[in-house]
């Protein structure tokens, strides 16, 4: 086989391998008819939101009940401390006797 | 990360909505979970906010003692009360005073209604035992005149505004009773004071809406009118801090005569109280010799002394005394010194007593002696005019804590088993030990003792108690005493 007949060959050969990636014309009518189309609506728009940016606004929407739940309690804490004497000291009971009148931690206490 | 805008839109609208249930869920989800305060800090105008100020103002109250603890209740016989129940808290006047305006404050900012009556009564309470008359009177008219029902007592509240309206002086009027309340030189506005029929037995404590009672004016002045014709014993409620070093005098008469024609009076006198030096601070008395010591009284022309022997329970804790005179001498220094050994002969102070599983207690006192070893005692000095009128006591009121208690203790010297197995109230177990003994003189008179007041429920055995004594080697005059006595007792009984 001459030089020309090997050429043709390689080039049958290369058209056969290439025949499934041309850019045949079912496929050039289907560009033009999908860009003819009229562009995507806001709507359906992508929009692009920064990972960090998700991440804090997550943390916020968490914190926020929270914050507000910690807030609830303390004021509860804050006013039964003040207001309710939970914390004051138990009253004494009083002993009368024919000696006196005392408290009965000074006759149950120590050197009182 | 890509979203499409819509998705973006959805999720932001799902958040939105979210976030408006919570809101409008929350005053709701904060009552049922009582956090009240927040409640009505961040939705005053809630239909839940109303009943959160209710349980809010509730839970305040069921743990705010009303201020009736401050105060003590005298009677003119002798006794005396604390009102407060055991289980209240005392609270800091600025703790009170901020839970009172708090108080306030919720009523005024959602208005008195049937449903917040029980909070205005307590409130009202709270005025009355803090001493502010015209806004304890002021709220009871107010739940009394609306007719409230609440979980108080009407008949209560009638009586506590009777207390408040019979503080006004009623002009023209003239009082059944009046006297006047004094502390020291000084005159005691803002006290109470209370009556009781004097052939009533029973004593009902706090005293003041059992009682017909009254608020002394600025001038430390009392008037009851309208008083039953009869016999009273009239009763003072003052604050402890009030009366801590004082001592109650004795009145003129033991029992107020109301319904002559004029008035009645009966002052009420509180005077320092003698000042019992030592022993005191539970000293541990060593040796035989007990050395009393008091101050001097202004005007006392003698002065008689006292001994309580303390009880306490098999826990510890204080169950009561039993109260004698050590001696009949009348002392006119300011110092006496007693034998412990001599007074031991001594065995006045008997005395028995019922557990609740019918157990009995015999004061250790009464078997081993007045001021036994391992014993623990209080002392108290009288002084009295050349009248022989009681002047003043040392026996007043240690309400303050500084006040040196005149408590002592007298040391374990040469204490014999059956002497701690008594001191243990195990009487059996004390018998056999005694009995251990021999003719021990101190054994016999303990077992004399024993057999005379008998450790059980029943009655002594004189004769058996007679027996010991016959076989005491060394009598003392008391022993003869006693024997006598046993004899005669046995004699009766034939």
């Amino acid at each position: 086989m001459n030089q020309a007949g090997e050429d043709r060959k390689i080039r049958d050969q290369l058209r056969g391998e290439l025949e499934s990636v041309v850019f045949h014309e079912e496929m050039q009518a289907a560009v033009l008819s999908r860009a003819a189309e009229p562009k995507p609506s806001w709507w359906n728009r992508e929009v692009r939101i920064p990972t960090p940016f998700i991440a804090a606004l997550l943390l916020l929407i968490l914190a926020i009940p929270a914050y507000g739940w910690q807030q609830a309690h303390s004021m509860q804490t804050d006013m039964v401390a003040k207001n309710t004497g939970k914390d004051a000291s138990q009253e004494e009971r009083i002993i009368v006797s024919a000696a006196g009148v005392f408290y009965a931690s000074q006759l149950e206490g120590e050197n009182r | 990360m890509r979203l499409k805008v819509r998705t973006l839109a959805g999720m932001l609208a799902t958040l939105l909505l979210l976030g408006v249930i919570v809101y409008r869920e929350l005053p709701s989800l904060l009552y049922h979970t009582g956090y009240y305060q927040a409640l009505l800090q961040w939705f005053p105008n809630d239909e839940n906010a109303r009943p959160a100020m209710n349980r809010l103002a509730m839970d305040m109250i069921q743990n705010l003692e009303g201020g009736e603890t401050d105060y003590i209740f005298i009677r003119s016989s002798g006794g005396a009360s604390s009102s407060g129940p055991s289980s209240s808290k005392r609270l800091a006047f600025e703790q009170r005073t901020a839970a009172i305006d708090k108080l306030e404050k919720l009523l005024t900012q959602y208005g008195h209604t049937q449903q917040t009556s029980n909070v205005a009564y307590r409130l009202a309470l709270t005025h009355f035992w803090s001493g502010n008359w015209n806004r304890a009177e002021q709220l009871l008219r107010e739940i009394d005149s609306r007719g409230d029902e609440g979980w108080f007592s009407s008949d209560e509240l009638e009586k506590y505004l009777a207390i408040l309206e019979s503080r006004h002086h009623r002009a023209g009027e003239e009082a059944s009773l009046e006297g006047v309340v004094r502390i020291g030189d000084k005159v005691v506005p803002n006290a109470f004071v209370y009556v009781q029929r004097a052939d009533l037995t029973t004593y009902y404590s706090p005293p003041l809406t059992y009682y017909p009672a009254t608020i002394t004016d600025e001038n430390g002045q009392y008037r009851f009118y309208n008083l039953e014709p009869g016999d009273y014993q009239i009763g003072v409620g003052v604050r402890k801090e009030q009366i801590s070093g004082y001592y109650m005098t004795e009145l003129e008469a033991e029992k107020t005569v109301v319904g002559g024609a004029a008035t009645a009076v009966q002052n009420v006198q509180f005077v320092p109280q003698v000042i019992a030096i030592s022993p005191a601070r539970k000293e541990i008395i060593q040796g035989d010799e007990l050395r009393l010591q008091w101050q001097p009284y202004e005007g006392a022309a003698y002065y008689m002394l006292n001994i309580s022997s303390i009880h306490r329970d098999r826990i510890g804790k204080y169950s009561g005394a039993t109260t004698t005179s050590i001696s009949e001498d009348r002392f006119t220094g300011y110092e006496a010194v007693f034998s412990i050994r001599e007074l031991n002969r001594d065995n006045n102070m008997i005395g028995k007593s019922y557990g609740q599983n019918r157990e009995v207690t015999l004061n250790t006192a009464g078997l081993l002696g007045m001021l036994y070893p391992g014993g623990e005692f209080a002392w108290s000095v009288d002084a009295y005019d050349e009248h022989d009128r009681k002047l003043s006591s040392s026996a007043g009121y240690f309400l303050h804590e500084d006040a040196v208690t005149p408590i002592f203790r007298v040391a374990e010297a040469d204490i014999q088993k059956g002497d701690r197995l008594v001191m243990e109230a195990r009487y059996e177990e004390a018998i056999e030990a005694y009995k251990r003994e021999g003719d021990n003189d101190h054994a016999l008179r303990i077992l004399a003792r024993l057999a005379d007041q008998g450790i059980g429920a029943e009655d002594g055995d004189q004769r058996e108690a007679l027996s010991y004594m016959e076989r005491i080697q060394d009598p003392w005059d008391s022993d003869h005493t006693f024997m006598d006595w046993l004899r005669e007792r046995i004699s009766k009984q034939k």
